[in-house]
């Protein structure tokens, strides 16, 4: 009986050893492979700027405990308001993987870790927008993430480690509009060696509040004037809070983004930046509150007729030559056209003289 | 008899398109005048420079681009001979293929294979001798191995490859051999051209097994420096490719692929590309990225001789100076005997070593080492970019066109200027080099450069008080 115990006893130990170690692995796992726990978030170094001066935003990361490789930081503004003068990669974020780019009302980088074995982790600066303030604002205006940022996490539970992102905002005063025409970009601070302020992650706001809410009976109101479609660029108008940020999507074979601020009595407006060619498209609007930074959607379709729209048209203007150009077409041009015209008056009169 | 010898008089005929040219002259004239104008504005926009000196922003790498590739002109060691002017180009990286067709390494197969490596070490002494490291694109199938004999065929067997592998790795990169380290071994060289074989990503001729088995050779290494495996180095950036071999599960330590692009621009939308390509899998976007040939066009050219090839390599470089491939590597170091239209950037000893214009755009670019500072208003032909370093500002401009023609006259502004006395430096490459003071009380500094066709400059400020 004795011995039987002792056997059995055995048999469960024998048995029991590897299920524990296997179920402590699982564990183990798990808590390797967080989930997605990031947000980004984006200060501007001043709180208020005047027309014609350059802010510096910082975009900062806190990755509570994940591992990440890269970011693809992309942000939309208002380009009447902002435009964009450089992105570049930051202290927490060494190397860049794509060089910044900036458009009108857009900015995107991608930054990355220095390698594997020193990913991304805690909170900090990766990346550094700088801005020049174009027009005077009566609220705060938001420079905030597009949907396609993306922040790679290494062995997670996914690729896409990123939760939520906050925008930033500024108002921009009336400062000196002279400042715009001449291109004179006035004193800047530059980043200095100092620690980095931690993110105020628990304001961060889920992506999909951002860009995936309902429309709500509100203040958000969208209409496309369809005969304003002359050159394919209807106009895209309606109402929505004073001092929103409203960003607009106009989806086509490429995507049109533009972002825009309702003015003080909230009304907004626009149009693509690229002629539509002919077809139905579907607009679609977010609204993201001033103050409470809550958002809202809207959308649309439209169409625009034959004819018009295509290729973006350039209009010539009675202006002199410009300081740019290439003598080789002027060349060809003059060549052709006058062996062209020297054979067809020859023939002419060959033809002339044999009848007469 | 024609018509014209029958009833035309010489003479008259010759009035007649006298006088027809001289009433339509004038107006094809202005009638060109406009198209030109309409054709300048339509397809570019000139550029208008302006940098913000207190704007800086990350540091300048002038190392990628120190890299260059012989290709297999001649089954020796090629680079011997321009040696001293291989080190004048400072190269960071030297790339090599035909590794089996060209240096008999390798001598029968199976249990009977043997290796002789005192020509392909030769090759790479002189590599290293120039102070670069080498790039072995181990390439082609050795006769002994391949089906039919063919440098460009599969092996009779797999192991028989991984073995060459191996045994190449070995012999470069073991610490009881040569002792090299960081070495890149690039499996194959442009698999996708019918020239070496037309290797696909399935069937019989499958890139994919032609580098496991490569990738398990080099898994058998014992006791050597770390190493840098990986490929395919495709004849171009093709999204197949490179998503086949991040998802292959053999060892990749870097990618790499050729670009003979006309458009200096289209290297940044490969880099965007590749890294949007490479987020699902976030540890490959961290790798290295080796564009092991590039030019303007895989044919050879006259182009490759005159200022056209040394803009469109300063152009490229602009494209990648942030956020670019780890390594570009320029094609060719030489030309080959006989060639007047050879990629090289050195003649060949037969045609006295001439040294062409391109060779000379590593150095002058490498004047911009320092932190990189924000430049706006780049054109469509004008591209540059500018940086700090010890108090001197420096941007380069370079006019590049690919019809060959364009010039322009940019306006400069440097903005956020210490108010002061500044040396003012303008130094074209193959060009002029002046020299002038200027009082920059405002803090702005302005002034326009003519940019001839195909031209690079620097404009250098230097405060002197």
């Amino acid at each position: 009986m004795k011995n039987f115990l002792l056997l059995i006893t055995g048999i469960i130990i024998f048995i029991s050893v590897p299920i524990v170690v296997f179920f402590f692995g699982q564990q183990q796992e798990l808590r390797k492979k967080a989930a997605p726990a990031t947000t980004l978030s984006i200060q501007p170094n001043v709180t208020s700027v005047p027309v014609g001066e350059t802010v510096i935003w910082k975009i900062l990361i806190n990755t509570g405990e994940n591992k990440v490789a890269s970011v693809k930081v992309s942000l939309l503004f208002d380009q009447t308001k902002f435009e964009a003068q450089s992105i570049t990669n930051s202290t927490l974020a060494p190397r860049i993987l794509n060089q910044g780019t900036v458009g009108l009302g857009t900015a995107t980088i991608t930054v990355a870790a220095q390698n594997t074995t020193k990913p991304i982790t805690g909170q900090g600066e990766i990346a550094v927008l700088r801005i020049k303030a174009l027009s005077p604002s009566s609220a705060p205006v938001t420079v905030q993430f597009a949907p396609d940022t993306f922040a790679a996490g290494i062995g997670e539970q996914t690729v896409n480690v990123l939760t939520g992102t906050e925008p930033g905002s500024i108002t921009i005063t009336g400062g000196d509009q002279s400042a715009l025409s001449s291109s004179s970009v006035t004193t800047t601070p530059v980043p200095t060696g100092t620690p980095l302020s931690p993110t105020p992650t628990p304001t961060t706001k889920p992506l999909e509040s951002m860009y995936s809410q309902p429309a709500t009976a509100s203040a958000l109101t969208l209409s496309i004037d369809t005969e304003a479609t002359r050159g394919g660029k209807p106009l895209i108008h309606g109402t929505a809070t004073p001092g929103a940020t409203l960003t607009i999507v106009v989806y086509s074979v490429t995507p049109q983004t533009i972002v825009v601020t309702a003015n003080s009595s909230g009304n907004w407006q626009t149009t693509p930046m690229t002629a539509l060619a002919s077809g139905t498209y579907t607009v679609v609007v977010t609204a993201l509150h001033p103050t409470a930074g809550t958002s809202e959607t809207l959308s649309s379709s439209f169409t625009i007729g034959g004819g018009i729209g295509g290729a973006e048209v350039t209009e010539a203007t009675g202006e002199a030559l410009p300081e740019s150009g290439s003598a080789k077409t002027t060349l060809i041009l003059l060549i052709l056209g006058s062996t062209l015209i020297v054979a067809g008056t020859i023939s002419f009169a060959l033809k002339h003289y044999e009848y007469s | 008899m024609n018509i014209l010898e029958r009833n035309a008089p010489q003479k008259i005929t010759s009035l007649i398109s006298f006088l027809a040219a001289l009433v339509f002259l004038p107006l094809l004239l202005f009638a060109a005048y406009q198209s030109v104008t309409l054709i300048t504005r339509a397809v570019g926009t000139p550029a208008n420079i302006v940098v913000d000196t207190k704007a800086v922003l990350e540091p300048i790498k002038t190392d990628f681009y120190h890299a260059f590739a012989q290709g297999g002109e001649e089954s020796e060691d090629m680079i011997a001979p321009v040696l001293t002017e291989v080190k004048g180009l400072r190269p960071k990286f030297i790339r090599i293929d035909h590794l089996y067709d060209y240096y008999s390494v390798v001598q029968g197969s199976g249990g009977g294979m043997s290796f002789d490596f005192s020509r392909l070490d030769a090759a790479v002494n002189t590599i290293l001798a120039s102070g670069a490291k080498p790039v072995l694109a181990l390439s082609y199938m050795p006769a002994s191995i391949a089906q039919g004999g063919s440098v460009i065929n599969p092996p009779n067997d797999w192991n028989d490859w991984a073995t060459v592998v191996e045994k190449t790795i070995q012999h470069y990169s073991g610490k009881g051999e040569k002792n090299l380290g960081g070495v890149y071994y690039e499996v194959w060289n442009e698999p996708d051209l019918a020239s070496f074989g037309s290797w696909k990503l399935s069937g019989d001729k499958n890139y994919l097994t032609l580098y496991k088995y490569a990738a398990d050779g080099a898994k058998r290494v014992q006791n050597a420096n770390w190493f840098y495996f990986g490929g395919p180095a495709t004849t171009g950036l093709y999204k197949n490719w490179i998503m086949a071999l991040a998802s292959s599960g053999s060892r990749v330590d870097f990618f790499s692929w050729h670009s003979y692009l006309p458009d200096p621009k289209r290297y940044a939308t490969d880099q965007e590309n590749f890294i949007t390509w490479m987020l699902p899998y976030p540890w490959h976007t961290l790798k290295p990225t080796l564009i092991t040939e590039f030019g303007f066009t895989g044919d050879k050219s006259t182009l490759y001789n005159s200022t056209y090839a040394a803009a469109y390599t300063a152009a490229v470089i602009r494209q990648l100076i942030s956020g670019g491939a780890s390594y570009i590597f320029s094609f060719e170091l030489k030309d080959g005997p006989g060639q007047t239209n050879g990629w090289g950037l050195v003649g060949h000893q037969n045609a006295g070593k001439k040294l062409k214009p391109r060779y000379h755009v590593y150095a002058f670019i490498d004047q911009m080492a320092g932190s990189r500072l924000q430049v706006t208003g780049e054109g469509t032909w004008v591209t540059g970019f500018a940086s700090v370093k010890d108090k001197i500002i420096r941007l380069l401009l370079v006019n590049f066109d690919r019809s060959g023609s364009h010039v322009e006259t940019v306006p400069i502004k440097f903005t956020n200027l210490d108010p002061g006395n500044y040396t003012v430096r303008q130094h074209f490459l193959f060009g002029t080099d002046t020299k002038t003071q200027q009082t920059i009380p405002d803090g702005v500094f302005e002034q326009k450069l003519y940019m001839s066709t195909q031209t690079v400059a620097i404009l250098e400020l230097t405060k002197t008080e």
